[in-house]
């Protein structure tokens, strides 16, 4: 079939991401000693599903990998092996190869070859090993569950199956497709032909033949697709098989060769396996040596129906990927199929009750729909033009008279309403937890400690704090480095931590909250402290300014410089100097800004202050003479007309104003934009007490103009940075005003003009 | 300069073959690509921006996209500089970037073939002669065709923040 796969990769390559990323976590969390069931499952689940689809897309080199440490995630989970600290080393060092091979598919380029064969050597060797080993039992099953048939811990008896083949046989291939099977089978355990068609009957296609089934087959089977076909001809096998494999292992054996739907497996004996498949739900674990080739043949479907249950019908989700929504069908189909041996009752009522649970635990995204970020751009967007109507309506419909327009304004408020909720719902579609990009620190924290001898804990608090989906991804690589900074350079080794008195291991905190307009990420540290001297000297080393009397605040600021470094030694790690400044860079880009914290022997504390971004602003617009300006509303402490012995001048700094006891810069606007204003004389305009970052001045202007949502426009795409400005908006008029740039003015008045 | 575009046997796709707006700046007539034309207005509701050079006449917004405004007859000091009901504005779309020149006038959308297109004499122009890629005679007109682009995008312009970091 000519389907063109290319239009699917996307979508596999991010369901592997994330089947990767969930891999990560869970083998992060696992106890070696005391593994957790579930845990095992689902991550023996995200390494399936991966190979499953590499193997549709001809990933050859990652479905290499998968099978390998599949086979080996098998045997811990059915309690054959028991995880050793090596074996999940081994397994995130094979999440990294597969990280890397996916990067390279989605690249174009080629992978390393020798890293994914090291790590498949080793998880080889591991797997060997763990075999010579005879197994304890992993702990059984979540305290949640009810009696469970310890299913993982028995290895399956010899079973028997009965197994029918339905083929079409347009084609007459009918006859080679069986031999595949009949090979395939053959791995697996002893074949016995039951039944076949005639010899002549395979040649060409002829009408249907007479079912040889049995009476209770027929019931059984849900469809039967192939065996109306017109002009086709379905051919019918029936075969005993003597396996120890249990059924998912036939079905994913048969799955490159037929399709599902025309295979029906029943069994002959006690029917422990049921308990087994429904207990591991997804469980296919086949791992014969299945020819790696044999992917690009199948029209991959990845997944199947799990057991042969004639009611709950094939639910072949259409398409490839979409692992999520699967798991709602195939837990239904967990429900224990009729089996010609009565089945008892009180294990499947039992893997009911844990394939609920396990449901639940394994799956921590419940509904959700993938959707293109354009498509949300797009969306936000329109939201904003809607606004911007929205206010240009307002503005209209003011200027009329509100008796006998009574009607029109009261639909103009009821639509300011609306606009402004369906602003807000639109904005936190873009909002994702932080637990995002906190989800990574776990092993950058691990690896780390690991490299340089040092204990330490992560700690992270306020995980479920949103923010704007493009920060996430900008705000990921500048945390990254302030935490190595603070495992490198902050905490101490276990020695030195001992002699100081502190617990050997040292903690790093992450932190992230909503502060006013703004959201606050902290990366804490009971570490060492910044030294002063040494920064002071490494400052004046090279010729920074810097003072002994700079306060300490102002001190921390300056490891921001470029270049600037007072590590001894250079690891590779950091300590070149080439770090702080990116971070300083990239943080100011998102509109954000870094404080610093220290006490020497303490710890140290950074704050990352990002904006949330929206691209929707309160703001209070105010006029400079012809030209209205937007002052965001989050900064304006409040406005007041100063009396004329308020304001003073300070000579060479420019004027102040003071207001209950403080002393505030006086900032006139038409100075600082070179504009004619209305009004010189700062008593008789309006002055605005603005505040960034603790720090307030007074903006004069020459009138309050009013107060409105407006929604920021970019002045960078098509024209530069100008000072002063951060961005612009669309009136109400259709005009377009600046949106003042508060922090930039503030620092300007503090340094005098 | 250019000198290559002297083949008068066949048409090749050479500097100089392609449609040209053409418009007026003082008593010159310049022609450049038609493809970098998005569209052609009026003047009106431009907001200043502050400590800007005095030809970046500031901004307009042109259905919800900020546009800066060039007047370049302010910066090539040609012309009479007023903004009346006549006033055309030429928006430019040069490589997603879009920006507005404010110009005297607006003539025609001609065709030039490369046999029209001539290389550049050490002529003095307003217009930096680097900017300049070749002049075309249609009739007893001369043209003088301009790089809009290089224009616009170089320095001097002062419409893109060229200053790394």
């Amino acid at each position: 079939m000519g389907i063109d796969m290319s239009q699917f990769y996307q979508v596999f390559f991010d369901e592997s991401a994330e089947h990767l990323g969930e891999m990560e976590r869970l083998l992060l969390e696992i106890d070696v000693d005391n593994p957790d069931i579930e845990q095992l499952n689902a991550i023996f689940r995200a390494a399936h599903s991966i190979k499953g689809g590499s193997g549709t897309f001809g990933f050859t080199d990652m479905t290499s990998v998968t099978h390998i440490l599949e086979t080996l995630l098998d045997k811990l989970r059915k309690g054959e092996m028991a995880p050793r600290t090596e074996m999940v080393d081994a397994f995130l060092e094979a999440a990294d190869v597969l990280k890397d091979q996916l990067n390279c598919h989605v690249n174009g380029t080629d992978a390393d070859k020798s890293l994914a064969e090291a790590i498949c050597e080793k998880l080889r060797l591991l797997t060997d090993a763990g075999q010579a080993e005879s197994a304890p039992q992993p702990s059984p099953q979540p305290a949640a569950t009810t009696t469970k048939p310890k299913a993982p811990d028995t290895r399956p008896a010899t079973h028997t199956y009965t197994i029918t083949f339905t083929l079409d046989n347009a084609s007459g291939k009918a006859r080679g497709t069986f031999d595949n099977l009949l090979q395939e089978l053959g791995r697996l355990g002893t074949v016995e032909t039951l039944e076949q068609p005639e010899p002549q009957e395979t040649a060409k296609p002829e009408k249907e033949k007479g079912k040889k089934g049995k009476g209770k087959k027929d019931g059984k089977k849900s469809k039967d697709k192939t065996g109306k076909k017109a002009g086709g001809e379905a051919l019918r096998w029936k075969l005993k098989l003597v396996t120890d494999s249990d059924v998912e292992t036939i079905r994913g054996s048969l799955e490159f060769v037929i399709d599902p739907t025309q295979v029906v497996i029943e069994t002959m004996d006690e029917p422990a396996q049921p308990a087994t498949a429904a207990a591991e739900e997804d469980g296919y674990g086949f791992f014969e040596p299945l020819p790696v080739t044999a992917a690009e043949d199948a029209q991959g479907y990845g997944f199947f129906t799990d057991i042969p249950a004639p009611a709950a019908a094939a639910e072949d989700a259409q398409g490839y990927g979409f692992f999520v929504d699967v798991q709602a069908p195939l837990n239904a189909q967990a429900e224990p199929p009729k089996t010609p041996a009565p089945p008892p009752r009180a294990p499947e009522a039992a893997k009911k009750a844990v394939a609920q649970p396990a449901a639940s635990s394994a799956t921590t995204e419940t509904s959700s729909i993938r959707v293109s970020v354009e498509k949300v751009d797009q969306l936000i967007n329109l939201v904003g033009e809607l606004v911007i109507t929205q206010a240009m309506l307002a503005q209209t419909a003011s200027t009329v008279d509100s008796v006998l327009y009574e009607a029109l304004q009261n639909g103009l408020a009821q639509l300011e309403r609306n606009t402004r909720d369906m602003q807000e719902s639109v904005m936190s579609i873009r909002m994702l937890p932080i637990s995002f990009v906190f989800s990574r620190f776990p092993r950058v924290v691990r690896d780390l400690a690991g490299k340089l001898d040092k204990q330490v804990e992560l700690v992270t608090v306020g995980e479920n704090t949103e923010l704007d989906k493009g920060l996430i991804e900008r705000i990921a690589d500048p945390l990254t480095h302030l935490v190595r900074n603070s495992l490198d350079h902050g905490i101490e080794t276990p020695e030195k931590r001992i002699a100081a008195g502190k617990d050997p291991k040292g903690t790093i905190t992450l932190s992230a909250s909503h502060q006013g307009g703004a959201i606050v990420i902290e990366v804490a540290d009971d570490g060492a402290g910044l030294n002063r001297e040494k920064i002071l000297s490494k400052a004046a080393e090279r010729g920074l300014d810097a003072s002994e009397s700079m306060t300490d605040q102002e001190v921390w600021q300056l490891i921001f410089a470029p270049g600037f470094s007072t590590a001894d030694i250079v690891t590779d790690v950091s300590g070149r100097g080439v770090g702080m400044d990116v971070v300083i860079r990239n943080i100011t880009e998102m509109g954000g800004n870094v404080e610093i914290d220290s006490v020497t022997g303490r710890g140290t504390k950074m704050t990352v202050r990002l904006p949330l971004t929206l691209a929707i602003l309160d703001g209070m617009s105010v006029a400079l003479g012809d030209s209205t300006y937007v002052v965001p509303m989050g900064m304006i402490v409040e406005t007041f007309q100063p009396n004329p012995e308020d304001v003073k001048a300070v000579t060479g700094q420019g004027e102040v104003v003071h207001i209950r006891g403080e002393y505030l810069p006086l900032l006139a606007l038409h100075k600082i934009f070179n504009m004619e204003p209305k009004f010189r004389d700062p008593t008789q305009g309006v002055l605005v007490m603005i505040e960034d970052k603790g720090k307030r001045a007074a903006l004069f202007v020459d009138a309050l103009v009013g107060q409105q949502q407006v929604v920021i426009k970019s002045l960078e795409s098509n024209y530069r940075k100008v000072s002063g400005v951060s961005g612009a908006t669309i009136m109400g008029d259709g005009k377009v005003a600046m949106i003042l740039d508060v922090a930039a003015l503030i620092k300007t008045g503090q340094a005098g003009f | 300069m250019s000198d290559t575009v002297m083949e008068h046997k066949e048409p090749h796709a050479g500097v100089g073959a392609g449609e040209y707006l053409t418009f007026t700046l003082g008593i010159e007539e310049y022609g450049i690509d038609i493809l970098k034309v998005q569209e052609i207005r009026g003047y009106d509701a431009v907001t200043t921006i502050a400590n800007s050079p005095e030809f970046i006449k500031g901004v307009i917004n042109l259905r919800g996209t900020i546009v800066p405004i060039v007047d370049l007859r302010i910066k090539f000091h040609l012309g009479n500089v007023e903004y009346n009901e006549f006033t055309v504005v030429i928006i430019l779309n040069l490589s997603g970037r879009i920006v507005g020149i404010v110009v005297d006038g607006v003539s025609d959308v001609i065709t030039l073939e490369p046999a029209q297109i001539n290389p550049v004499p050490n002529l003095v122009s307003s217009i930096d002669t680097r900017f300049i890629v070749g002049l075309g005679t249609v009739g007893e007109h001369m043209l003088i065709l301009v790089d809009i682009e290089s224009l616009m995008t170089s320095q001097e312009m002062a419409l893109l923040d060229n200053v790394a970091g």
